[in-house]
């Protein structure tokens, strides 16, 4: 079977690029495996993927990207939304799969729109059904085969909103890469946290937190790894809180694995997460993680006092926050136990297990078809 | 399945210790292969199974990057590793004995075992750096000068020399066994230009400069910026440069 993952970009680095490059090598143990990139900005793709996954892109965006005949050129002139929205309509009308899995809500509705129907049409969901537009994904998505959702609880949203249009709705975890990955040996006085530097992120909220850390443990480092258009005033208030010898801007990286396994306390002060790719990770690294109560998907993931800890959001949470990181800096003991059950957690976002229910629901789509 | 490396660390005498996790018991003898990743020369160990000892003073290593591998009856396999291959702690005792070449076991970023090898001078490993009071401060321990922790004072002073200059400034500094604690005022350093730290330490030959190397973060210039000060309308900031040697520039 020819199994296509469309992505907005396979050319960045964040949880949904790494969470679809997982999927795709697990998936090509068995299928024919490609990755279909609406737009390409660079070269080569910053992550590593599977030298058995095809990678191809509808729009190539570099400034030096060449134009072969007269077709090429008019298409190069025209402005970039309608050349990617003419591309992937292209695309679309045939698109040469027979599973189509698509990684964004717009590229559902297009892919449930333009795809054909002997093409089997899944939309893999990071996000819950947003209920401004609840009434468009419930007409457009009825013309899908199924829906994939990261939780349970954006799958009971998703199958209330989808209830009785015959879509099959799912909850599938994000998976980690296949193979051996590092493991912290817990003993190394940082702190990790990873993400893009986007208000939503709330880096601010965990460098408030992380003064208070320094003020009673100041020989622990917060490592902040990746970029973004907050890293300016990020940095201003790390002068401002004197934290400039306790807070390092990592900067982006292909293996933050590695750099989590390096780590003894995974912190994430996210106001919401979608995927929580960077959550499963650490775990799979065996480092707990301390992350807000109440974040979707995550209490799914993380046990609190168990695998990590969850602080409940309110008024003096970055003081909470803040408690609960000395907690386990003063704790070595149960800050390993929960390294272990880290890894326990981890287990059930093995690419074995993983790959297993998107074999089992594709099979199950295919079947469908073929009776 | 193959042998995968769950731990590697290079201690103090420069011996690396590596533990195997295998699936099934291997047959056979087995050698470590060193090889260099640039010139490809190797070097062959015998290596047992699950744990081995391998003494990397006697290889005549020469700098670089050196990859992994396990070879035996069946072949030879680049080495897996799931281990970061140091511990910060541990760096910092390695960082006690006087070396002039260092080895550094770790994981590569797409997940194999490989050993750094790299010359070494005895250096100040700067820790924390302050702009505060009007008083460049900076703190850190003494690297690869074989002296001990022991906490004995020794006579010691920060020297400030202006790049392309003969100016320089001194102040006395504090050395306790191998840490340091240093504080200048920034009176002394209103001329625009870079000025180098370094620190004389009695006992020792040359001044030790201030570097910041090994702590695990690399291109500090990137990652580690300190915040500014104005002082009579001059305006310092530390910095790093690419070799992650410390600075104190001035500017107008």
């Amino acid at each position: 079977m020819k199994i296509s993952l469309l992505l907005p970009t396979a050319y960045g680095l964040g949880g949904g690029v790494r969470s679809a490059f997982n999927l795709a090598a697990r998936l090509a143990d068995a299928h024919e495996v490609e990755i279909v990139s609406v737009e390409r900005h660079r070269e080569v793709p910053f992550l590593p993927l599977d030298p058995r996954v095809r990678l191809r892109s509808l729009v190539d965006t570099r400034p030096e990207s060449g134009t072969a005949g007269p077709m090429s050129v008019a298409f190069a002139r025209l402005p970039r939304l309608m050349r990617t929205d003419l591309a992937l309509w292209r695309y679309l009308r045939t698109p040469r799969t027979d599973v189509l899995i698509t990684g964004r809500p717009s590229l559902s509705i297009l892919a449930a729109r333009h795809a054909p129907r002997r093409v089997i049409r899944i939309a893999r969901e990071h996000t819950p059904p947003v209920p401004e537009r609840a009434g468009v994904i419930k007409r457009l998505y009825a013309g899908l085969d199924a829906v994939v959702a990261v939780s349970e609880v954006d799958r009971g949203e998703y199958a209330s909103l989808l209830a009785g249009t015959g879509v099959r709705i799912r909850a599938i975890g994000n998976s980690l890469a296949p193979g051996n990955r590092p493991r912290s040996r817990m003993d190394n006085r940082i702190v990790a946290a990873a993400g893009r530097f986007v208000p939503s992120k709330s880096y601010d909220r965990l460098i408030h937190s992380f003064a208070i850390v320094v003020d009673k443990r100041p020989d622990w480092r917060l490592r902040l790894y990746g970029s973004g258009p907050e890293e300016k005033r990020l940095r201003s208030l790390v002068y401002d809180r004197e934290l400039h010898n306790n807070v390092y801007f990592m900067g982006t990286t292909a293996d933050i694995e590695g750099e989590f396994a390096k780590a003894s306390v995974v912190a994430v002060t996210s106001r919401r997460e979608s995927g929580a790719m960077s959550i499963i990770e650490a775990l799979g690294c065996g480092v707990p993680v301390v992350s807000f109560a109440g974040l979707r998907g995550v209490e799914e993931i993380v046990e609190s006092e168990w695998n990590g800890i969850l602080v409940p959001e309110g008024e003096d949470d970055g003081q909470a926050f803040a408690n609960a990181l000395l907690g386990l800096i003063d704790d070595d003991e149960q800050r390993k136990k929960m390294g272990v059950y880290a890894l326990e957690t981890s287990v059930r976002y093995g690419s074995q297990v993983i790959g297993a229910f998107w074999e089992e629901l594709i099979g199950e789509l295919g079947a469908g078809r073929r009776s | 399945m193959s042998p995968i490396v769950t731990e590697a660390e290079v201690g103090p005498t420069d011996v690396l210790a590596i533990r195997f996790a295998t699936a099934d018991p291997l047959a056979g003898d087995h050698e470590l292969v060193l090889r260099h990743r640039k010139a490809g020369h190797e070097r062959r160990v015998r290596a047992q199974i699950p744990e081995t000892a391998v003494p990397l003073t006697s290889l005549e290593l020469t700098p670089g990057l050196w990859d992994a591998y396990l070879s035996g009856a069946a072949g030879e396999i680049r080495l897996i590793s799931t281990d970061p291959g140091f511990s910060l702690d541990r760096l910092d005792s390695y960082a006690l004995s006087s070396r002039t070449l260092g080895f550094h076991a770790y994981r590569t970023m797409d997940g194999y075992l490989a050993l750094k090898v790299r010359k070494l001078l005895a250096m100040a490993e700067v820790r924390a750096v302050w702009l505060r009071e009007r008083r460049f401060e900076v703190t850190g321990l003494l690297a690869y000068t074989g002296l001990s922790d022991d906490g004995v004072r020794r006579n010691a002073r920060l020297i400030m020399q202006q790049r392309g200059s003969v100016s320089s400034v001194e102040v006395g500094a504090t050395v306790e066994g191998v840490r340091f604690h240093a504080a200048m005022s920034l009176f002394g350093l209103l001329n625009p230009g870079s000025w180098e730290p370094s620190l004389e330490v009695d006992g020792l030959g040359t001044p030790l400069r201030l570097s910041a190397r090994i702590d695990d973060v690399l291109s500090k210039r990137r990652r580690l910026q300190y915040p500014a000060a104005t002082v009579d309308g001059m305006r310092i900031q530390p910095y790093y440069d690419t070799r992650d040697d410390l600075y104190v520039g001035v500017e107008a």
